[in-house]
């Protein structure tokens, strides 16, 4: 169909390529703010300078939000590695009656607005004394990161057969043995990167963070949302480009991870 | 090392799903040292049956006995048998070697050991120098050999083989056969095996149980279960029948009986069993046919003659099949070698065929 217009092929690819600079654009736009010379955040920004990054170096209070939100972030992807892949097991290799059902409220709190989890969790933690503390930030966090993780190892159990499991236990592997020599070395993959996403999603936070931290354990994306409100220069920018770039590193790992298991998976149905 | 097999025996084993029954109360004895195999279509509970003895099916009701032990409440992994898969189930993130050793290190085997034995083993399904390799960099058949030494390299004395060559091709399936047969001979373990090819079955076992709706149909050797069928399921399952509804039999001299079929055919057969009860039909396996000359043969005790006109030829290598409409309207296939000095018959030829009454048998229809 497409030979009979040859323009459309050209027309489709302008298209595709303004979506993608839509798509991209204003995540990029923060990197040349950040090397503004202003001392306001505006755009486009005028001048060069470094002075930005100096000053966030300097600034004790970046480097407590950051250490917040790696106190927050590396918790919360252990414990959803842990939780997504034992939700992961039941639901695909499991003979349970409701599996689909369990499935959906697994990935429930991905669609649901984290506004709603915040608000029912706040006074739950209030009557618990945690709240401010870096536990309610982690629990909160957890909710969401349970289903990243469930998500990838659940795709990477389906990618082979539940016969590589009977075949181990016919060998004389016992439930034990199969999951940690057979089952996890195949789902290593999946649970690194539903691991690495639920850190991501966790250390990107707003919402809970808001609801859960307090002064003393504010989390980068919530610091950055008071300096927003309060003082608005480049030192934002900054901040945002570094952790634009740490998230960046962490995306091509995800990316790696999965191509490796990609291609190692392939031989598994030869 | 070529330990005896194990005996199996089956007593009432049942496996019902709600109110579906997936294997009726089920009376099997395998003879140690055995080759036994099942088969029937998808859903006749053969693979139910195979996943029961292996462990990962509790049964609803009976018992399963190796050894004339019960190991229905032992798990899978105590079981100490070898399990092949259709699917290889080679573990992707280890070697060939490692892959072999897997169930020996389980066991705490001496390094030494286990470099012996599965150097041994690799060399009995002739893949000595792979050892190294990973799975994925394996044919299908070399992967499916090398689930073979991993079920066997502990001795199991049964093996449990899940349609283990219905994902290669028709050639490589022979080579296979070949070399699971030399397996079997060199292993001496008993070996249940479930596959849908009726000739890999004929051609693999000592015995075969044929199955159909969750029940055994008939258990025998190839041969006794071709020549003798116990009825048209199993007359039609394994290779090819012709089969004819049968409304009456009458004695017809002392040892011999007149068939008259449902659309009105007379067929001599040879003296039936007294055991044969409802509803009967009438088996002709489509090479006792003989087909000729349209003639107004006379039947006699021993011999039918059935004229028909031809419907269709299919030559294929070695084989001529003639599909007969006979003049009362059943379909009939003739299966002859192909032979030049035989005649040969045209599409609409006027045909007689004609079948010994030894080679006309009587059999129960269900």
């Amino acid at each position: 169909m497409l030979r009979l217009l040859p323009l459309v092929r050209p027309v489709i690819a302008a298209f595709v390529g303004v979506v993608l600079i839509y798509l991209v654009l204003p995540t990029f736009v923060v990197l040349p703010l950040s090397f503004s010379a202003q001392e306001y955040l505006s755009f486009p920004p005028q001048g060069f300078s470094i002075k930005w990054y100096q000053r966030l170096a300097a600034n004790p209070t970046w480097l407590d939000a950051t250490l917040n939100s790696l106190m927050i972030g590396i918790p919360t992807a252990l414990l959803s590695m842990v939780l997504g892949t034992l939700g992961a097991l039941a639901v695909v290799r499991g003979s349970l009656v409701r599996a689909s059902l369990l499935s959906a409220l697994l990935v429930a709190p991905m669609m649901l607005p984290h506004v709603i989890l915040a608000i029912g969790l706040y006074p739950v933690m209030l009557e618990l004394g945690l709240l401010r503390s870096h536990i309610a930030a982690i629990l909160a966090h957890t909710v969401i990161g349970i289903p990243l993780v469930f998500l990838t190892v659940t795709a990477s159990l389906r990618s082979y057969s539940g016969s590589l499991e009977r075949a181990a236990m016919t060998l004389g592997a016992n439930l034990w043995q199969t999951f940690w020599k057979v089952t996890l070395p195949m789902i290593l993959p999946g649970v690194m990167v539903g691991g690495i996403l639920a850190f991501a999603s966790s250390f990107d936070e707003l919402m809970l963070s808001l609801f859960m931290t307090g002064a003393t354990t504010r989390t980068l994306p919530r610091l950055m949302w008071e300096q927003m409100s309060d003082f608005l220069t480049p030192v934002i920018a900054a901040a945002a480009s570094l952790v634009f770039a740490f998230s960046l590193v962490m995306l091509g790992m995800a990316a790696l991870l999965q191509k490796r298991s990609s291609t190692a998976g392939g031989g598994a149905h030869g | 090392m070529a330990s005896r097999g194990a005996s199996v025996a089956l007593k009432g084993l049942t496996k019902r799903y709600g109110t579906v029954v997936a294997l009726a109360p089920t009376d099997l004895v395998v003879e140690p040292g055995e080759f036994f195999s099942l088969i029937g279509p998808s859903g006749s509970g053969k693979s139910t049956l195979l996943g029961s003895v292996a462990g990962f099916l509790p049964p609803t009701a009976g018992r399963i006995e190796l050894d004339g032990k019960d190991v229905v409440s032992v798990p899978p992994y105590q079981r100490n048998l070898g399990m092949v898969f259709q699917s290889y189930s080679l573990f992707p993130h280890m070697s060939v070697f490692e892959n072999v050793a897997f169930p020996l290190r389980l066991r705490k085997v001496g390094s030494g050991e286990i470099k012996r034995r599965v150097e041994r083993m690799l060399e009995i399904v002739r893949l000595p120098q792979l050892g190294s390799r990973r799975p994925e960099q394996l044919s299908g058949g070399q992967q499916q050999r090398v689930a073979l030494a991993r079920a066997a390299v502990y001795d199991p004395r049964l093996l449990l083989m899940d349609e283990p060559l219905g994902a290669l091709d028709k050639n490589l399936r022979e080579e296979m056969q070949y070399e699971i047969r030399q397996f079997h001979r060199t292993l001496g373990a008993t070996i249940l095996y479930v596959t849908h090819d009726q000739d890999e079955a004929a051609t693999l076992s000592d015995r075969i149980a044929i199955m159909k709706d969750g029940r055994i149909a008939q258990v025998g050797g190839p041969r006794e279960l071709y020549e003798k069928p116990g009825n048209a399921f199993v007359a039609g399952f394994l290779g090819e029948a012709n089969l004819f509804d049968v409304a009456d039999v009458k004695a017809n001299g002392s040892d011999r009986v007149l068939i008259t079929t449902r659309d009105g055919l007379q067929l001599a057969s040879d003296r039936r069993d007294a055991s044969l009860a409802g509803s009967l039909v009438a088996c002709i396996r489509p090479e006792a046919l003989a087909i000729q000359q349209e003639g107004a043969a006379p039947q006699t005790q021993c011999k039918s003659y059935i004229p028909g006109r031809v419907q269709d030829v299919v030559y294929t290598a070695g084989t001529v099949r003639y599909h007969v409409t006979t003049v009362t309207g059943a379909r009939c296939l003739v299966k002859l070698t192909s032979q030049r000095h035989l005649p040969q018959f045209d599409v609409g030829q006027a045909v007689t065929l004609a079948c010994s009454s030894a080679d006309t048998l009587l059999i129960q229809k269900e």
